[in-house]
This record gives structure tokens, C-alpha cells and sequence, in this order.
């Protein structure tokens, strides 16, 4: 993997780059989302996207699983690249496998507890009844959701409450084993309960995973992250590890924005 | 000053309620007004047809031509074999259609006019159906009056409006799903089948179960395609090349709304009425059995999708 130095401004030294942005644009129609983003996401490490609404930090995140590609007046240019690979020129389906996402409202499939998180590994190979309680159980654990529903796994996955929803959504990211998962706020529809449960959670999961959080809640990026972000409109201002650029930002819009002079 | 502002606020407050009182009451006026309307044409028609509707010789006997006491046996049969058939073919295309409309059909001209050709279609009038079925299937394919004709006739009648309530239950299904199904790599079809169509399925059962009575009580296009004769039936008979065979899809079949048509414009039986009003009861029985099997069937598929 890439160990060369990194600028100073771009983050952690010493720790593998999973994600790497260079130079990338992205149009849609006439509008300019993103203007020349580069930028590395560490390997197992939380990185986190902060910046006010319309800033571009969505549509970056959406570029990693290429579900920007969905909206036909996308232009881009530039290149992202996912463990050395451009992935504009890789299959878009075979990406996402690799690259799991967790949005912004929970949404489980109209399924049972289990087949909503056996339905992905299935695709992919044959499973016999043990192999698949494991898989079902260990994702569960794995998402902190096991033991309040071992007793209903085969109740639909939409009778549950909303954090519960939100933790099954990770659980079936997590059964086809993705290196990296994207989170679009994934806690702005929760209680501060379940918001802390799945804090707790993406910094557990980055041990063994590359999480891309992106977040209107500055404290829940100072909480979680190891590296943040900074974007405005459509620019990155700033990145680096996150103690340093909360505690020391070197841009003044950095500063004013940490400190709330807008929003 | 202060006084004379919270005497305005009082009186505007005093305004916009006795206003939300005066619209309440018209909308409450009007939907009486409906449904006295339609009260009063089911329970005429019920009361009319009372006697016969539990009369079992009247349900399961053979029709008379010139002498009272003739039943509807064959024609109730022949409405349900009909609407079968009919929704054997017309589901499985519509929602082929739909799906398609719906999931992968790019948005351009082609698109937007197979749509707008779809609407037209659907509000075709249901005679012009009928005489088109007549010169193409009964004269031209040489089929005759028979099921047969009379069960494309009624598909062509029932795709539009299928493929329109299909399209809405898919295009209904939230982002969130398609989001969800997408971004685990699932291609359209794999998001179609697994996730769209079973979100989708309540409306998609309770729209194709709505439009079969449509179908079941139609007559305008079956009058010149399946035909108003009925041939008596005989349920042992397996010969599918006879007319008394009930199965057999080239034979004649007047339905319970064209035998409704008929009696009532040539009929010369001298218990025409009571025949007439008898079958307009059986017949707006099963409707409204569609329609509370629709809302029923509906409901249990919901519950299962979110059962807890």
C-alpha cells in the first residue's frame, strides 16, 4: 500500500490509503458539485465529511459507490481510486459489493430479520442452515442488534424501531463483508440513545473497516473521527487528523464554521 | 391599545371558525349527497332482486326462452371462466409492462408516448372494444362468438388500466428502497423482483382485483364477442370441442351483464323483470365482493410485510 508522506493538511501519516480522490469534478447539469477534491480516506480508520448543507459532502460519499451514476445529468472528472482501482472503471454492481452504504433514513428490505441479512451473501454463494444462522448471528453481534432480536429473527426487519432499523441496515451492509462503509447521516433520524449506540459502533467497526461518515452534527465528528473533512460549497477547505483541525484549523473559514459563525 | 388588539384576535379567531364550520358542513353535505345516491340504487336493486338472489333453481338453472322460471346457472359461470381467462392473460402482461415502464424504459419520446398511448387506451369506450373484437377475432380470425374473443376483447380493455395501477404501486415504492437495494450492487432486476415488487404488492393485488370488477360486470364489449347465447353446460362433459363443454373456450358465453342486456331488450319471457332484476342483484353481489375481498386482501399483505 501507499506509505509516502502525506501533506501535513491531508491527514494521518503512516496509515494506508483506502480511498484515493484526485482531482475530481462532478457536474450535474450546468452545476458544479465538487470542485477539485483531493484527498486520501485511510485504511480502518473513521473519516469523517462536515460542512453545511449543499456543501458536496453527500454527493462525494455517493461518488464512492458510484450511486451518483443513478442521476443521468452526472457528469465527473478526475479519478477515485478503491484499493488502487479506478472505480469509474470498474463494474458499478461489483463496486458496491465492496463498498456498503448506510443512509440517512433507516430501510430495511420487506423482509424477515434474517433473509434481510442473508439476502446479500446469498447472491453470492450457496450457504447451508448453519453457515447462515452464524452469518446471521455474527452480523447481528458485529452491529450491536443480537440480543433484542435472537428471539424474531424471522419477524420482518420493519417491525423494529427506527435505531434498531438503523442497526439492521448495518448488519446487512456488514454480512457481505464490504471493506468500506459509507454512512450519509446516519444518525440524524435517531434518538440520542440509538445515536450514541451507532457512534459506538463505527468506531468499533473501523478496526476491520474503512467507515466514511458524513455528519451535520460537529460533535458527533469529533467523537467518532480520526480524520475530518472540512467542505464548502462544493470546495475542501481543509483535512486532517481530527483533534488537530478542531483544535488548531488552519483555514479561517475552518474556524469560523467550527465556531458557528455559519452554518 | 393592547385591549383593542386581542379584541381583533377574538373576532378573527370567531371568523375562521364559524368559516371551518360553514365548509365542514357543505363537504359533509355533498359526500351525503353521494352516498344517498348511491345507497339508494344498491338497496333498490337488492330489494328488487331479494327473492331471487337466495333462490338456488334461479343460481344454478338453465335460462328459459319463452316460459317463466329460467335461471342464470350458465352465465354465472361463464362471468367467472371469462374473468379468469381474461386475468390470465391480461396480468402477467401488464405487469410486464409495467415493470418495464416503471424500472427500465429511458426517459424519451418513445417512452412518453407508449404512456400517453396507454391512457388513451384506457379510456376507450368499451363498445368500440366490443366491434373491434367482433370484425378482428369473430370475423377475421374466424373464432366466432366465443370466450376466446370475448377474453382478449376484455384483456384489451383491462392492460391499460392494469399496467397504470402497477406503474403507480412501483413508481409508490419510497427511494429509500431502491437506494438500499442499489447500493448493495443489486442489479434492476434483482431490485425489481425482491424488493420493489414485494413493497408494491398490496396496491398491485388490490388495483388488479378492483379492475376484475370492472371486468365481471362489463358487457358493452362482450355483446358482439363472446357472444349472447349460452349454451347449456354439462360438467362431466370433457370434450373440449363441444359446446356444452364448460371449458372449452371457443364455445358462446353471455355473461350475467349481457344476459342483463338481452332479456331486458329482447327477452319475451313473461318473467322478464323479475330474471332481470334477479341477475342485476347476483351481479352486484359479486362486485362488491371484489371490492371488500380487494380492501381485505390488501390489508393482510401490509400487515404481513410489517408484522411484528
Amino acid at each position: 500500500m501507499q506509505e509516502t508522506v502525506i501533506a501535513e493538511h491531508q491527514g494521518i501519516a503512516g496509515v494506508p490509503t483506502m480511498i484515493s480522490i484526485k482531482d475530481f469534478n462532478l457536474w450535474y447539469g450546468d452545476f458544479q458539485a465538487l470542485k477539485n477534491i483531493t484527498l486520501d480516506i485511510p485504511e480502518n480508520r473513521v473519516t469523517a465529511f462536515i460542512g453545511p448543507s449543499g456543501c458536496g459532502k453527500s454527493t462525494l460519499l455517493r461518488a464512492f459507490n458510484r450511486m451518483c451514476d443513478l442521476v443521468s445529468s452526472v457528469r465527473v472528472d478526475g479519478s477515485i481510486e478503491f484499493n488502487g482501482q479506478d472505480i469509474f472503471k470498474s463494474d458499478a454492481n461489483a463496486l458496491r459489493v465492496g463498498v456498503g452504504m448506510v443512509f440517512q433514513h433507516p430501510n430495511p428490505f420487506p423482509m424477515s430479520i434474517r433473509e434481510n441479512i442473508l439476502y446479500g451473501p446469498r447472491r453470492m454463494r450457496r450457504m447451508g442452515r448453519a453457515e447462515a444462522d452464524e452469518l446471521v448471528e455474527k452480523c447481528l453481534r458485529d452491529a450491536g442488534l443480537f440480543e433484542e432480536v435472537k428471539d424474531k429473527l424471522d419477524d420482518s426487519g420493519l417491525g423494529l424501531s427506527g435505531g434498531q432499523q438503523q442497526r439492521l441496515c448495518i448488519a446487512r451492509a456488514l454480512a457481505v463483508d464490504p471493506k468500506v462503509l459509507l454512512m450519509d447521516e446516519p444518525t440524524s433520524a435517531l434518538d440520542p440513545i440509538s445515536t450514541s449506540l451507532v457512534e459506538e459502533l463505527m468506531m468499533e467497526l473501523s478496526h476491520d473497516h474503512t467507515v466514511v461518515v458524513v455528519t451535520h452534527n460537529m460533535q458527533q465528528a469529533s467523537r467518532v473521527a480520526d480524520k475530518t473533512a472540512f467542505f464548502y460549497l462544493g470546495e475542501l477547505i481543509e483535512a486532517g487528523e481530527t483533534k488537530q483541525l478542531f483544535s488548531n484549523p488552519h483555514e479561517p473559514r475552518t474556524k469560523d464554521y467550527l465556531t458557528g459563525r455559519f452554518s | 391599545m393592547a385591549n383593542s388588539a386581542r379584541f381583533d384576535m377574538q373576532a378573527h379567531v370567531r371568523r375562521i371558525n364559524s368559516q371551518d364550520k360553514v365548509a365542514t358542513g357543505i363537504l359533509t353535505a355533498i359526500v351525503a349527497f353521494v352516498l344517498l345516491i348511491l345507497a339508494a340504487i344498491i338497496i333498490y336493486i337488492l330489494v328488487q332482486g331479494a327473492g331471487k338472489l337466495f333462490d338456488v333453481s334461479f343460481l344454478t338453472g338453465e335460462p328459459e326462452q319463452f316460459r317463466a322460471g329460467g335461471g342464470i346457472g350458465p352465465e354465472l359461470f361463464n362471468s367467472f371462466y371469462l374473468l379468469f381467462l381474461t386475468l390470465l392473460i391480461s396480468v402477467p402482461i401488464s405487469l410486464g409492462a409495467a415493470i418495464f415502464l416503471a424500472e427500465y424504459a429511458p426517459e424519451n419520446g418513445v417512452t412518453a408516448a407508449a404512456k400517453t398511448l396507454i391512457e388513451t387506451l384506457s379510456s376507450l369506450p368499451s363498445i368500440v372494444v366490443g366491434l373491434f373484437g367482433f370484425l378482428f377475432f369473430v370475423l377475421m380470425m374466424g373464432w366466432g362468438f366465443s370466450i376466446i374473443s370475448g377474453a382478449i376483447a376484455l384483456t384489451m380493455f383491462n392492460i391499460p388500466i392494469l399496467v397504470r395501477v402497477i406503474q403507480q404501486a412501483l413508481e409508490d415504492v419510497p427511494r429509500s428502497q431502491r437506494d438500499a437495494a442499489l447500493a448493495m450492487g443489486l442489479t434492476r432486476w434483482e431490485t425489481t423482483i425482491h424488493v420493489l415488487l414485494p413493497v408494491a404488492m398490496p396496491a398491485i393485488v388490490t388495483g388488479i382485483v378492483l379492475s376484475a370488477g370492472r371486468v365481471f360486470g362489463e358487457a358493452a364489449a362482450l355483446i358482439y364477442t363472446a357472444g349472447q347465447s349460452a349454451p347449456a353446460l354439462d360438467f362431466t362433459n370433457f370434450d373440449f370441442t363441444s359446446p356444452s363443454c364448460p371449458w372449452n373456450i371457443f364455445r358462446p358465453a353471455e355473461t350475467l351483464a349481457v344476459h342483463i342486456w338481452k332479456i331486458n331488450s329482447e327477452g319475451v319471457v313473461p318473467d322478464l323483470e323479475a330474471v332481470s332484476n334477479g341477475t342485476a342483484a347476483v351481479l352486484m353481489v359479486c362486485i362488491l365482493a371484489f371490492n371488500i375481498i380487494a380492501r381485505l386482501v390488501g390489508k393482510a399483505l401490509e400487515r404481513r410485510l410489517t408484522r411484528e
